[in-house]
């Protein structure tokens, strides 16, 4: 991979990665240093990566170095801190983006990760496959068990409204 | 071919039926069925068409397929069929079927609606704004490909220039004896100073500085300044052991503070310590010997050396590169007849250059 087409993945894919990571961890600052650490792991193997799997690449790498920070983080971090907010509802919802945005909290970190890498970046099942380093199965197991956990959240808020 | 005979015919209907026979074999064999009549009547049996298969097919094939989905649809596989939807999984046929099916439902309509709100729609207002900070330039491309073979150039380039353009004078302060004393000369020194003699020479250091650091070469030059004071007073006279060359002294720590120091005890003490380090193996070695000793042993395989020189550092970089790359580089020091350094060669593939000797200075101390 040449430098532009280094600069030219930086314009194409960087939004998309930051947006995937942003909406994984919810933490500005972290999504930030994700984005640039896979950049510079593209970087130190540039030579290795074809252009064309450049995308790939980066959303892979992108997804494990977030799973390794979640990792980290849930070994210093109380979990029951996390899921408190789970499962309450508030009536201070102002859109359906609202709603997801705490749907999405409810759900595993790969069924959340799988379904965000279905619907922002339009990927197949095998390249999600590919990308999470899981079966084709796996993924549409989780695409299913996250999609009817989203439809249940949505629903009993739509019922308390 | 063998006779054909009642313990090997089966053999000869196989092939037979097969067409495997040649012409003169199947002659054999009808004449020897003709011989045999019951077993022409067994080849009949043998000549019946294989066994048909379409008398043994499965019937119930239709029990197992699948009609179209709406014909299965139960309350466990809606929501898959819902999530297939909007996952565009479906057919064609199989959506149309879909779509009548809820639209006849209300119930099932609210609940696929709350399936196609699951779809999460891509947040435009999301970007990340430090695109420029990821950005690289070519020439720092360039340089990261050939990082390794770039730095082992300079290296090789840096080394040589250092032993070539640095004055042979400034090495020589290094690896030159510090001090030379004519051989055989008897020195007579005194351990009497008058105190104006005292501050016309190397205490004048005591002005400055309270703690004092001598080096060899201030030790050697207290000496000197002594001999000077012996012309003129002659007075208690002693034997200096002689010696030739004060080579290779390593900086020797003596604190001592002078400004106690009152008189010529001073010197004795200079003096003294002088003569009894120029005597004595040093038990320590400076850091940089140290360095120099370890890489003559290990790089250079040169054991009992404790000097180093540019030029043994830079052919040990140019072999070194030579090992990595495979290339054939060669630096090389040319000699005259008198066995004196006359020339520097540097020789690769690209570039060659000579560069003549510099005429090393003989520093010496006289007295």
């Amino acid at each position: 991979m040449t430098v532009e087409e280094y600069n030219k993945s930086v314009d194409l894919y960087s939004d998309g990665i930051y947006r995937f990571i942003l909406k994984n961890i919810k933490q500005d600052d972290e999504a930030k240093d994700i984005v640039q650490d896979t950049y510079e792991k593209l970087w130190i193997r540039a030579g290795d990566v074809s252009y064309t799997k450049v995308k790939s690449y980066l959303f892979s790498t992108a997804y494990h170095t977030m799973i390794d920070k979640i990792r980290k983080n849930k070994r210093i971090t109380n979990l029951n801190e996390y899921n408190d907010d789970l499962g309450v509802y508030t009536d201070s919802y102002t859109g359906l983006s609202e709603v997801l945005d705490e749907a999405l909290k409810q759900l595993s970190d790969i069924q959340r990760s799988v379904i965000l890498l279905r619907d922002y970046e339009g990927y197949a099942y095998n390249e999600i496959a590919e990308i999470t380093n899981l079966s084709e199965s796996q993924v549409k197991v989780y695409i299913y068990r996250g999609r009817l956990a989203l439809k249940k959240y949505i629903g009993s808020i739509e019922a308390l409204v | 071919m063998i006779d054909i005979n009642r313990n090997n015919y089966e053999e000869y209907f196989l092939d037979f039926i097969e067409g495997n026979l040649s012409p003169s074999d199947k002659n054999l064999f009808m004449s020897f069925l003709d011989e045999n009549p019951d077993l022409k009547k067994e080849l009949e049996l043998y000549e019946e068409k294989p066994i048909s298969y379409e008398k043994y097919l499965f019937e119930n094939k239709s029990t197992l397929k699948k009609g179209s989905v709406l014909s299965e649809i139960t309350s466990n596989n809606f929501d898959e069929l819902c999530i297939a939807k909007i996952e565009n999984d479906l057919t064609q046929k199989e959506e149309n079927d879909f779509d009548i099916y809820i639209n006849q439902d209300t119930q099932k309509r609210k609940e696929f609606d709350l399936y196609k709100l699951t779809k999460i729609e891509i947040d435009d207002s999301i970007l990340f704004k430090d695109k420029e900070l990821l950005k690289k330039k070519t020439a720092g491309f360039a340089f990261r490909k050939h990082y390794t073979l770039i730095s082992a150039a300079a290296s090789v380039i840096i080394l040589i220039a250092l032993y070539l353009f640095i004055p042979k004078s400034e090495q020589d302060k290094v690896e030159l004896p510090i001090a030379e004393l004519s051989e055989g000369k008897n020195l007579e020194i005194t351990n009497k100073v008058t105190e104006e003699e005292q501050s016309a020479n190397i205490l004048n250091t005591q002005e400055d500085k309270k703690i004092a650091t001598l080096t060899e070469k201030q030790i050697v030059l207290s000496q000197k300044l002594s001999l000077e004071i012996i012309n003129t007073e002659e007075t208690v006279k002693t034997n200096y052991r002689e010696y030739d060359q004060i080579a290779q002294l390593e900086p020797m720590q003596v604190n001592y503070d002078f400004t106690e120091s009152k008189n010529e005890i001073d010197i004795i003490y200079v003096n003294t310590y002088a003569k009894n380090y120029v005597a004595k193996e040093p038990e320590y070695v400076s850091f940089k010997s140290y360095l120099a000793s370890a890489f003559n042993k290990r790089i250079l395989k040169k054991e009992n050396k404790n000097k180093l020189e540019l030029f043994d550092v830079a052919q040990a970089g140019v072999e070194g590169i030579n090992m990595l790359t495979g290339g054939k580089m060669t630096l090389e020091r040319i000699y005259d007849e008198n066995g004196n350094p006359d020339k520097t060669e540097f020789n690769s593939r690209l570039i060659a250059f000579s560069a003549p000797a510099k005429k090393r200075l003989k520093t010496s101390v006289t007295n």
